[in-house]
This record gives C-alpha cells, sequence and structure tokens, in this order.
C-alpha cells in the first residue's frame, strides 16, 4: 500500500522496492517490474540450487516454499513475492551432510543428474510436513508437476513413500533395498 | 622372475554403494553451467530464422545496436571463423558435405537457425534488442519430409549439391534373393517413426572469458565431448589448441543431445574474444525446441522372408532418415545402425539393409540415446509378430526359434559400424535364457484369462515382447590419468562428464578396489580439456566400459609407479617388491606387507611430489549388451488412454559395476522410451513451422506414467572383449522399449480390428480415429 | 523467454486498480496481476505485452474467501487452495473444490486465483466450467466505482474471451451453495495431470420425488468458452433416477447442443474432443444423479 503511493506508476526500469524474506534472512531490493521470481533467486541472491527447466510452470524444477507452500519461482514475478517469506534447497540443508528428505533420495537413488531435485524437494519437504499419507495416488497427485527425465519416477515414489509412512528414519540401511522386484543368475 | 598377482581384495565392484555425488546435488551444490557464477558477464541472446527454407536479403541490426543496454548484435558479416563448418565424424567417402554452417548470411534453411547474436547488460534486454533486428527473407518451397524431397524436381536444400539425399550405406549378409525366392511367406510393411528429442531437463549454456593470468579463452559449455569441443573452437576461431580450455561442468542431463557442437559453441568464444568480455549465454526452453538436436524420424519400408515353420530367412529394408537441414555430429549414425542393427538378437541369415540420410528444411537431427537401435528393434518385433498372426505360430515361439543361440556366438554380423571402420561381432551371451527369464515372470501363460477380465473392466490389454542386441561402448581410444598424492589421496582425471549415470562412484569404486584405498579417498575430476586435451568423452554407452577400463588401466599404472618409487627409497630391486592380497609385499620387508598409506608415507621422507599416470585404451572392440523386454499396455475402450500395468526386463551388461546404477539406467530409459511412443511428437505445421514450444505443448512422461509393476531380472556373462568384461547399459531401456510397447499396442488394438498403428505416437486420439476407420 | 518492460502498478484498493487500468497511457494495453499462474508465462513467451500490470493483491478491500450457508464468495484475492484445503467449502460447494482438484497442479494453485480463472477464460480451464453450472454471479467494477453483478452464462457468452473489457475488474464471484435433493458432478479427461482439460463437465441434478426435477449441464474444454447445454438439460427433467439409459442420451445431446465446433490442437482432434466430451457429461451426469438420490431431503432449495 506504501507503495502504491510512492510508486503510482512505476516504469519498467524504476526499481520497486520489495523486502522478501529468503531463507530467513530478509532482502531488500529494487527490482524491475518484469523480473521473475526465478531470476530473483538465481541472480539477484546467488541461490543456485533452485533451477529452471521451462519457464512456464510445466516442470517443477524451480519449485520454492512460499509462505511455507510450494509454487513455481518461473510462473511468479519477484514483485509477487514481496512480503513473502520463500524458502529455497539452500534453507532446507542442514550444516552439513543431507536432512531426511535428502538422506531418503539418495538412498532410493531418486535422483541422476540431479537437475530436478531441489524442486522435487521443495514439494516432497512441504508433504512430509503436511503428513500426507504415503498411498500412490496422493504421492503422484502432488508429484504429478515435477519432471524427471532420468529416473523413470520409480525410485522417486518409493523414497516419498518411505518418508511419509515413516519407514524412512534418516539413517540409511546398508543394504540397497529391494526397489524393484530383481533376481540375480549366475 | 615373479609375475605381479595383482590386487584382487576387490570389496566394491558389484556392490549397490550410495552415490556420493548425490550431496553436492541434493544440496543444490551441482555447480551446472548456469549456477557458475561469472561476474561481470554480459549475457547473448540469438535472432534466429524465422523461415524455414529462404534466402536472407538483408538483416538490419542498427536499431537494435542502440537499444538500452546493448553492447553489440553481431551477423556472420560481423563475425569470420576460419572454419565455419560443424563437426560431423561419420561422414563416409561418398557423403556429400551438409554440414551445418555457424552463422549464415546468405541462407537459412531451418526455423531456429542463427542469424545474428545480441550481446547486452541482461537477458531481458539482450531478448528486447533481438526483436528489432530486421531480417528480410525471399521464401523458397520448403522441403517437409523425406517423400517430398527424394521426388524428381524437388526443392533442393543445398541446390550445389544436386540432391537432397547425401549419405547412403549399404549392409550385406548372405543371399538375400535366394532367401526371397525360396520364402513361403513374404511380409512387407513400413514405418513412419516421428520426430521427437533427447528434452534434457537442463537445456544447453555456453560461457567464455580470457583467463587473466595466461590469456588463454576459457570456454564452459554443457557438452558431453568438452575435448573435441576444444578442437573444433580452436580450429574455427584460428588460434592453437593449447591457448583453449573448455570446461564441461556437471549436465543436467545429456541422452546424446549434448553429444554435438552447436554454432553458438563457437560464436559465444568468438564474440567474448572481440569483445574481450565475459560472455554468457543459456538456452531457454523454447529455443531449445529449434536449437538442440531433434531425433528419430524416418522411413522404413521393410520386407521379410519367411519360412512355413516361422524362420526368418531374409530381410530387405530401405531406410530414409529425415536428418532436417545439415549434419550435426552423428547424425549418419542414426540410419546407418538402425540397418545394421536391426536384426539384433534374432539369427536373420540374410540381410539387404539400404539406409540413407535426406536433408529436409527442420532442425538436425543428431542421436538420442539408442540412436537407431529402438527403431530397428521395433522393426523387427513388428515383423515377427506379423509372421507370427500370418502363419498362426505363438508368438513367444516364433521368437524362440528366431533367436541366436549361445553356441553361435561370437558372430560376425557381416556389417559395419557406423564410422564403416569396424565390423560387427556380437561377443557371447545366452540371449534364449535372458528371454525365458523375461517371459517367465511376465504371465504369459495366464495371458488370455487377463485379458479378458480385463475386457470386463473396460480395458484393452495387450502383451509385447522385445529382444534386442544393442552395441555399446564404441569409440576409437579413451584417455585417464590418476595422481595419488603422498598423503594417500588420490584425483581420477576421468573422460566421462557427469550427466546423471553415475559415473563418479562407478570410478571411484573402480579405482578405489585397484589401489586399495577406501572410496573416501579417491577424487574424481571430469570435463577439464586440459586436465585430458584428447580425450573422446560420454555417450553410446560407453563411460564404465572404456572410461573405467581407461581409469583402472592407469591405476594399475600408478601401482607399477609407486613400486618403482619405493624400491628406490628402500634401496632394493625393483622385483623385490609386489602387490600381494594384503597391499604391497616382498623380501626387505621384514615386518611383512604394508599398506598403500604406509607405502606413501614412506617416501614422503624424501619426496613431496606425486605419483602420476595416464593411460589411453586403444583398440576398443565394441560390447553387444543385449536384453529381453515384455510389456503389458492397457487401452482404456472409452478414452484410449493408455497405461502400462506390468513390465519385464532381462538384461545381461556383462559385469556389473554398480547394481544401483544399472537398475536407474534400465527403468529410466523404459519410461524415457515410453513417453517417445506415447505422447512426444515434434510436429511440424504444413508452413514449416515447429507446433510445440515448450513442456507445455510436449508431453514428456510424468509420473502417472511409469509401469506400475516394473521387474528387472540380471544375467551377468563379463564379455571376453572389453577388458573387465563391461558391456554399456545407458541406452538399453529405450531400445527395448520401443519393441515391447510397440508390439504391446498392437496386440491390444488387434482386439478391436485396429490394424498396427507401427511407431506411434500412440496418442489418445489417434487410436481413436483408428478405431472410427477400423469399424 | 523473459518478458518484455512493462510498467508495474500496485493498487491499494479496487477502484484505484480499475482506474489504474484505465488510464489513457496504456492505450487500452492493461493487465491485471492477481496470481499470474496464466498470465507470467504468456508474458515470458512475450504473447502478450501489457503496457501495465496492475497488482490487485494487496487491496484490502478486495476479498479472500467468504463462506455463508448458502454458498461461497470468492474475492479477486482468494487463491484456488484456500478454498480446496477448506472442509467448510466442501460442505457448501462440493462440486467447486471436486473440480479445483483438477485445476493444474497443486503448486499452481497455491498462487493461481479463482477469479483470475475466470478472467482468462482459458479453453481447458475447470472454474469457467463450474461457474457455468452454478449459475456463479461475477461482481464487476468500471471505473466510476460501479458494482454490476452479471452471471456467468453472460460472462462467457461469446464464442471466446469473455464479455468483461478491459477497463473492469472482476472482484469476486459468487457460487451457490448445493442444495438438498442435489447432487453434483465433475468429470475430465486430460492428457496428462497437470494438463488443461481436453474436455471437462459439470453437473448438478436436483431430484424430487425420485424424479430428476432440475439439471444444470456445462460443457469445457470442447471450445474456446464452456458452455450450457439446454437442451441436455430439459431432456433430463421428469426422468427415473434410480435407472441412467437416459443418462447417455442426454450427454449425446448435450455435445450435440454444442453452439460452436468443436476445436482442435496438438494434442487432440476436433472429432477426439467431441467423443470424450459425451464421455464426460455422461460421467458427471451418472455422479450428479447417483449423488442426488442420497442427498439431504428436508429444507429449503
Amino acid at each position: 500500500m506504501m507503495q502504491a503511493t510512492s510508486n503510482p506508476n512505476c516504469n519498467p526500469d524504476g526499481g520497486i522496492p520489495v523486502e522478501i524474506n529468503v531463507n530467513g534472512k530478509p532482502v531488500t531490493q529494487n527490482v524491475q517490474p518484469r523480473l521473475l521470481l526465478s531470476d530473483f533467486i538465481r541472480e539477484n541472491c546467488a541461490l543456485v540450487a533452485t533451477h529452471v527447466g521451462c519457464g512456464e510452470g510445466a516442470c517443477g524444477a524451480c519449485t520454492v516454499l512460499m509462505n511455507g507452500r510450494p509454487v513455481r519461482s518461473c510462473t511468479l514475478l519477484a514483485v509477487q513475492a514481496d512480503g513473502m517469506s520463500i524458502t529455497t534447497v539452500e534453507g532446507l540443508n542442514a550444516p552439513a551432510g543431507l536432512n531426511r528428505v535428502q538422506a531418503a533420495f539418495q538412498h532410493f537413488h531418486a535422483l541422476q543428474c540431479g537437475y530436478c531435485t531441489p524442486g522435487l524437494l521443495a514439494t516432497v519437504t512441504w508433504m512430509v510436513e503436511q503428513g500426507l499419507p504415503s498411498d500412490d495416488a496422493t504421492i503422484m497427485d502432488h508429484l504429478a508437476g515435477h519432471l524427471c527425465r532420468c529416473t523413470g519416477y520409480q525410485n522417486i515414489l518409493l523414497a516419498v513413500c518411505s518418508l511419509l509412512d515413516g519407514g524412512f528414519e534418516g539413517s540409511p540401511p546398508s543394504e540397497y533395498p529391494k526397489l524393484i522386484r530383481t533376481s540375480h543368475e549366475n | 622372475m615373479r609375475t605381479e598377482p595383482g590386487f584382487k581384495r576387490q570389496k566394491l565392484v558389484g556392490r549397490a554403494i550410495r552415490r556420493s555425488e548425490d550431496v553436492g546435488l541434493l544440496r543444490g551444490e551441482g555447480a551446472f553451467l548456469a549456477d557458475i557464477a561469472l561476474p561481470g558477464a554480459l549475457e547473448a541472446h540469438f535472432v534466429r530464422s524465422t523461415q524455414p527454407h529462404a534466402i536472407i536479403t538483408g538483416i538490419d541490426v542498427s536499431v537494435a545496436r542502440s537499444a538500452p543496454g546493448v553492447v553489440a548484435v553481431l551477423t556472420g558479416h560481423d563475425i569470420q571463423f576460419s572454419d565455419d563448418r560443424l563437426l560431423c565424424i561419420d561422414m563416409l567417402e561418398n557423403t556429400l558435405d551438409v554440414r551445418q554452417r555457424v552463422l549464415p548470411t546468405d541462407r537459412v534453411r531451418y526455423v531456429g537457425e542463427p542469424i545474428a547474436v545480441v550481446v547486452a547488460d541482461n537477458r531481458y534486454r539482450a531478448e528486447d534488442a533481438a526483436e528489432l533486428v530486421r531480417v528480410e527473407y525471399a521464401p523458397l518451397t520448403a522441403v517437409q519430409n523425406v517423400q517430398s524431397a527424394i521426388l524428381d524436381g524437388a526443392e533442393l536444400v543445398y541446390p550445389d549439391l544436386g540432391s537432397n539425399i547425401v549419405h547412403r550405406t549399404h549392409h550385406f549378409d548372405g543371399d538375400p534373393e535366394k532367401a526371397f525366392a525360396e520364402a513361403d511367406v513374404i511380409l512387407s510393411e513400413t514405418f513412419d517413426f516421428h520426430r521427437l528429442f533427447a528434452v534434457p531437463l537442463e537445456t544447453r549454456g555456453v560461457m567464455a572469458a580470457i583467463a587473466a593470468e595466461d590469456g588463454r579463452l576459457l570456454v564452459w559449455s554443457s557438452s558431453q565431448i568438452p575435448q573435441m569441443t576444444r578442437g573444433v573452437i580452436a580450429a574455427a576461431l584460428g588460434i592453437p589448441k593449447d591457448m583453449v580450455r573448455v570446461i564441461a561442468p556437471r549436465l543436467g542431463g545429456g541422452f546424446g543431445c549434448k553429444e554435438n557442437i552447436y554454432p553458438e559453441e563457437l560464436i559465444i568464444p568468438k564474440v567474448a574474444v572481440l569483445l574481450q568480455k565475459r560472455l554468457r549465454w543459456l538456452e531457454d526452453r523454447r529455443e531449445h525446441f529449434t536449437s538442440a538436436t531433434h531425433a528419430r524420424e524416418e522411413r522404413v519400408a521393410v520386407q521379410a522372408a519367411v519360412t512355413n515353420d516361422g524362420i526368418i530367412s531374409a530381410i530387405k529394408l530401405h531406410c530414409t532418415t529425415d536428418i532436417g537441414a545439415a549434419f550435426a555430429m552423428v547424425t549418419n549414425t542414426v540410419t546407418t545402425m538402425m540397418g545394421a542393427m536391426i536384426r539384433g538378437s534374432y539369427r536373420v541369415p540374410s540381410l539387404d539393409a539400404r539406409m540413407c540420410s535426406v536433408v529436409t528444411n527442420k532442425v538436425p537431427l543428431n542421436v538420442f540415446r539408442g540412436a537407431g537401435h529402438p527403431q530397428g528393434v521395433l522393426v523387427m518385433e513388428h515383423l515377427l509378430d506379423m509372421a507370427a498372426e500370418k502363419l498362426q505360430i505363438d508368438r513367444v515361439h516364433i521368437r524362440r526359434i528366431n533367436l541366436v543361440q549361445p553356441e553361435e556366438l561370437p558372430l560376425d554380423r557381416n556389417a559395419s559400424d557406423s564410422l564403416g571402420a569396424k565390423r560387427i561381432i556380437y561377443d557371447e551371451g545366452d540371449y534364449p535364457t535372458c528371454f525365458e527369464m523375461a517371459v517367465s515372470d511376465s504371465g504369459y501363460e495366464m495371458f488370455e484369462a487377463e485379458r479378458a477380465a480385463a475386457l470386463k473392466r473396460g480395458k484393452y490389454l495387450g502383451i509385447g515382447f522385445s529382444n534386442h542386441v544393442e552395441q555399446t561402448a564404441v569409440g576409437p581410444y579413451e584417455d585417464a590419468r590418476v595422481s595419488l598424492d603422498l598423503n594417500g589421496r588420490m584425483t581420477v582425471f576421468s573422460p566421462v562428464v557427469a550427466m546423471g549415470q553415475g559415473t563418479e562412484i562407478t570410478l571411484r569404486q573402480i579405482a578405489a578396489d585397484e589401489i586399495g584405498l577406501d572410496i573416501e579417498a579417491i577424487e574424481i575430476k571430469f570435463g577439464n580439456s586440459d586436465d585430458l586435451p584428447d580425450a573422446i568423452g560420454a555417450f553410446a554407452s560407453r563411460g564404465t566400459a572404456i572410461g573405467g577400463s581407461a581409469v583402472r588401466q592407469a591405476t594399475r599404472a600408478l601401482k607399477h609407479a609407486l613400486l618403482d618409487r619405493l624400491a628406490a627409497q628402500l634401496n632394493c630391486g625393483r622385483e623385490d617388491l609386489y602387490w600381494s592380497e594384503e597391499g604391497i609385499d616382498g623380501p626387505f620387508l621384514t615386518d611383512g606387507p604394508i599398506s598403500v598409506k604406509t607405502g606413501l608415507a614412506r617416501l614422503a621422507s624424501s619426496s613431496s611430489s606425486a605419483i602420476e599416470e595416464a593411460f589411453r585404451v586403444e583398440n576398443i572392440a565394441a560390447t553387444y549388451s543385449y536384453a529381453s523386454h515384455v510389456a503389458i499396455v492397457e487401452i482404456d475402450v472409452e478414452t484410449w488412454k493408455i497405461s502400462v500395468p506390468r513390465y519385464i526386463v532381462a538384461h545381461d551388461c556383462g559385469t556389473v559395476i554398480n547394481p544401483l546404477l544399472v537398475e536407474g539406467q534400465i527403468v529410466g530409459g523404459v519410461v524415457q522410451g515410453l513417453g517417445g511412443l506415447l505422447r512426444e511428437h515434434l510436429l511440424y505445421s504444413k508452413d514449416g513451422q515447429l507446433i510445440p514450444r515448450g513442456l507445455m505443448d510436449y508431453v514428456l512422461p510424468g509420473i502417472s506414467d511409469m509401469p506400475r509393476d516394473f521387474r528387472l531380472h540380471h544375467l551377468e556373462t563379463p564379455s571376453s572383449v572389453a577388458q573387465f568384461g563391461v558391456r554399456g547399459v545407458g541406452e538399453g531401456g529405450v531400445t527395448g522399449c520401443y519393441g515391447a510397447i510397440a508390439t504391446a499396442v498392437s496386440d491390444a488394438l488387434r482386439a478391436c480390428n485396429i490394424r498396427s498403428m507401427g511407431s506411434g505416437p500412440f496418442k489418445p486420439d489417434r487410436l481413436f480415429a483408428a478405431d472410427k476407420t477400423a469399424s | 523467454m523473459k518478458p518484455a518492460p512493462f510498467h508495474y502498478y500496485r493498487a491499494d484498493s479496487a477502484l484505484a486498480a480499475v482506474q489504474a487500468a484505465a488510464a489513457p497511457d496504456w492505450n487500452g494495453n492493461a493487465r491485471f496481476l492477481a496470481g499470474g499462474q496464466s498470465l507470467v508465462p504468456a508474458l515470458s513467451f512475450r504473447d502478450i505485452r501489457p503496457a501495465v500490470l496492475v497488482d490487485i493483491m494487496h487491496c484490502p478491500d478486495l476479498g479472500r474467501l467468504d463462506l455463508a450457508d448458502h454458498g461461497l464468495v470468492a474475492g479477486a484475492r482468494c487463491v484456488q487452495s484456500e478454498i480446496e484445503c477448506s472442509v467448510a467449502s466442501r460442505a457448501v460447494c462440493p462440486l467447486l473444490v471436486d473440480a479445483l482438484r483438477w485445476v493444474a497442479l497443486p503448486q499452481i494453485r497455491n498462487c493461481g486465483t479463482v477469479v483470475g480463472s475466470l478472467a482468462q477464460a482459458n479453453p481447458g480451464a475447470e472454474i469457467p466450467v463450474v461457474a457455468m453450472a452454478l449459475n456463479a454471479t461475477i461482481e464487476i467494477m468500471d471505473v466510476e466505482g460501479r458494482r454490476e453483478t452479471i452471471d456467468a452464462g453472460k460472462l462467457f457468452a461469446n464464442q471466446s474471451g469473455t464479455f468483461v473489457g478491459p477497463a473492469k475488474l472482476l472482484t469476486s464471484a459468487y457460487f451457490r451453495a448445493l442444495r438438498h435433493n442435489e447432487g453434483w458432478g465433475f468429470a475430465e479427461i486430460q492428457l496428462r495431470p497437470g494438463h488443461y482439460a481436453l474436455v471437462c463437465a459439470a453437473t448438478a441434478v436436483v431430484v424430487s420425488e425420485g424424479r430428476v426435477a432440475e439439471t444444470s449441464i456445462s460443457v469445457g474444454g470442447l471450445n474456446s468458452n464452456p458452455y450450457r447445454a439446454a437442451s441436455a438439460e430439459a431432456f433430463t427433467l421428469g426422468r427415473d433416477i434410480l435407472t441412467d439409459t437416459w443418462i447417455t442420451e442426454a450427454a449425446r445431446i448435450a455435445v450435440d447442443g454444442s453452439p460452436w465446433a468443436a476445436r482442435a490442437d496438438q494434442h487432440a482432434s476436433a472429432e477426439y474432443r467431441q467423443a470424450m466430451a459425451i464421455i464426460v457429461v455422461r460421467d458427471a451426469l451418472r455422479s450428479a444423479a447417483r449423488r442426488a438420490q442420497f442427498a439431504p431431503r428436508k429444507g429449503h432449495g
């Protein structure tokens, strides 16, 4: 409201003051109206864990948490996040090593190239926080918007399922789990 | 004289060790190209052809040059290259040279071809200015497909060459004429493979800078082949190779899309040199649709000679591959490998396969995971089903009787690979056992009951089979280098760029086993052309088989060198030291064997220099992985949507280094294949424009598309032609999927009298239309 | 894929927003910015190049979600997931909540607004279809601050786009509550979860003494805008709720009665859309009829 009166007519090159809490720290900047939130995060804040895969909200790589909920950062303008709090993977990281969600992804080999992974972590972290049920339908519903070109999704589903049903404790068992029914000959 | 027993204390290879690289990736510290900070870099954006085929009559950049934030707007008139043809490595003697030019000024041949580059202080303003560049075109007739391209009097994409057919190969084996003359049944069919592409989730990108310390040109490129890229950049810019350094950071997927040298990879460094500025170009997804190579599109007209007992005695085929407007790096491989490998796991003694590459006004085509193998498998499996139907033979039985038997291996297929260099000779394996493993777990025995039950709940059920042999681990040679410091930390310089395949953990397992150090002591470095200037790169399922072999051999050389140094230190003869199960042993070591670390510690008293060795693996014989896939598909009788309730793979990739990664490759490959058959389609409009422009239009498989019940069976027959028995596994998932899914869909459609829909795409509206035509 | 430049105006009231958008500087080329989930991609592709974006998400007088017994008012700032996640909303307006689960993706519904979806009127969007089925009323404010209420039928009366010009702001939408003796149904066919509807249908059926007393059928995706299938609705009246033989015929009439030709695109042919439209209308109608059988009987309508 304040800005509406101070910037009744903000031109394209003029900066709009925004205050966005990024990973717990307030960031105050003047941004161009057309700056995408994904660019604000990556370029202005130099937080490069959030990747851009499609630029139109289809692939989910750029997903971050806004006020705790997963949103696409490529289909939002930075000015829309004014006054909001944004959490990226950098903000979800433990001081060192992996948090529980990340550890499950490693354990189940739920990533290959890892480019889509930060976006998935944002959504899955929210799912775990919400205590969503671990049935396939719920998981697929929430992960429908995350494209992974490498894994074929099988191991992502297993990792998320183990997180939601509490089966994954964070200390990976040493043996490789039976991801898919396998047999060894010879 | 004793022979060194070698270090046999294997403990890591073969185990499903979790990937060490995951920690950084999961923390968002993957450092993909766009994540690398290049302070002060300018941003580039390309003006691309909006015309499929036209003479450029004028380019006006004056308005754009004065736009806010713009530093330069350059066309091919402003930028000259010493060599402006991009690399193609699979041209043969009679191939017409249609290598792509970097930045044409006279004529454009596809929508998306770069015409000018805009450099500005940020990407937003670069895009603004690009809109101000005026390109005038005199449109020419666009050559839209191979059918029209090969007609007499067709518009020529390259008028000087006199033909749109630019490359031909021919594979001939046995006596096809005799086989056809004696055949009881002759089958014939034509398949039109639709155009699609790899779509790594990370698009491409190039950055360039002049290094302050030595004035060398530093280029970052999201490339599967940074070393080759370095050579091409140096040649194009007319500077010595050692003045260029190319870095391929970690890739967000490659799949063959990044196995090419693109115009942007020459333009960005050139402009950086011209302007003496740091420069960055990040391909956006919309650009990617017309600036990254396409794949798969070809027409295959095939005939098979079959005897009454179901033996396919010969295949004749014509494969016409729509390669788009120019060669990419290994474009011709697509058509060559399709014909060379069509027989796959099946005997088929006689073959007459004629393949050609045809130019059209579309985006250049290149390999994509599987190269021509998926097309070949699909055609072969369809032929088997056609024969089974015609002769009333069980579909599994007809495959059994045509499979190559173990005692027939090794088998010379009397065909050569895509470079015309090496013969295709299958190494060992047991294809029938592999097939039985897959079939016995598929529920085929009870399938008719399952099918009837499914129909009651409104689903047409189909089962499909495929057997394939895939040429893997090809290429002239490969390099690796290893360095061991006296603190016991080993660095492996890998020729293989990390793009998701798990190359870091794989090489750590190999090197740690070989040298006898902990996995944590091994560091993997990749993608820097300074480290291995002449390495080949990551493609054709060669990373583990060849790159791994080079690393292992280099590590062995390192072990020799370590003993050399230690012998000098201990004042003993070199032959008095050797490797045993416990480490380094020998008569002078009175307290018994010592570990590598102890040995290094002893060296440290007199020296501080690390031990370093390099190794080049040469005379590489390709290995032949094989697999059998069975797919069960379900088609909704009303909506015609397809799902895959069950999918079974049995495979043999030789010695397995890490089963976790092998399974990941196969499952991921299958889903990528599914997407290609069920959903993805790079459709061009009648006026030569590519219709999809983003991932809302081009529908990739999502989590709901994956097979619900995925079963995987492993055979592990070490290959005798590969140094450590390893065969490639990166592409087989896609290849097998093409045959299994396509025949499963055809099987399901038989219930409603829809004739086979060939190679898809099996989109609901197309199935619906086929049903309307059938009824 | 970066937006072309535009001005940005953050309005502090609905009237300020309308007036800012109507300012002569923009030559009518102003856009309101709410969730931005369709707008921002369109900006990135440079499909649209508004002179100004007027951000309405900071206007305290534009509501969020207002629930009452008689219905639900989604203010212009009401985000889709707010309704979707509210148990109370589902009790009042289950048809809207069911349809919302088909809208794009959960991550997009966390930003996209209900009213914004009505204003955008994408051909494959679900919320306009529900609005048509429920005779939703939409409040519009003009540059003088006058508020006008129009029904969804008028909003989507044209073949494409909305009836409302650029200088008017959709301030809220009212969806009536589920009535006694009423059942609802929503069905959709999409290429893959997260995509727009190829076709979808929203229905409501009121039953009285075992027979259909009132029906609404709204079809989306087949054309650019949704439509109400009046002749099919009439056809259903008086039908026995316990049999469903009439339902398929009603669905066929509903699709035959489309006021505009079916659209085709790279995802589906017109013929396929038409055939699938019959299926979704049938399924939605069947759900509605079944639910109507078990709907609470007593009370006012």
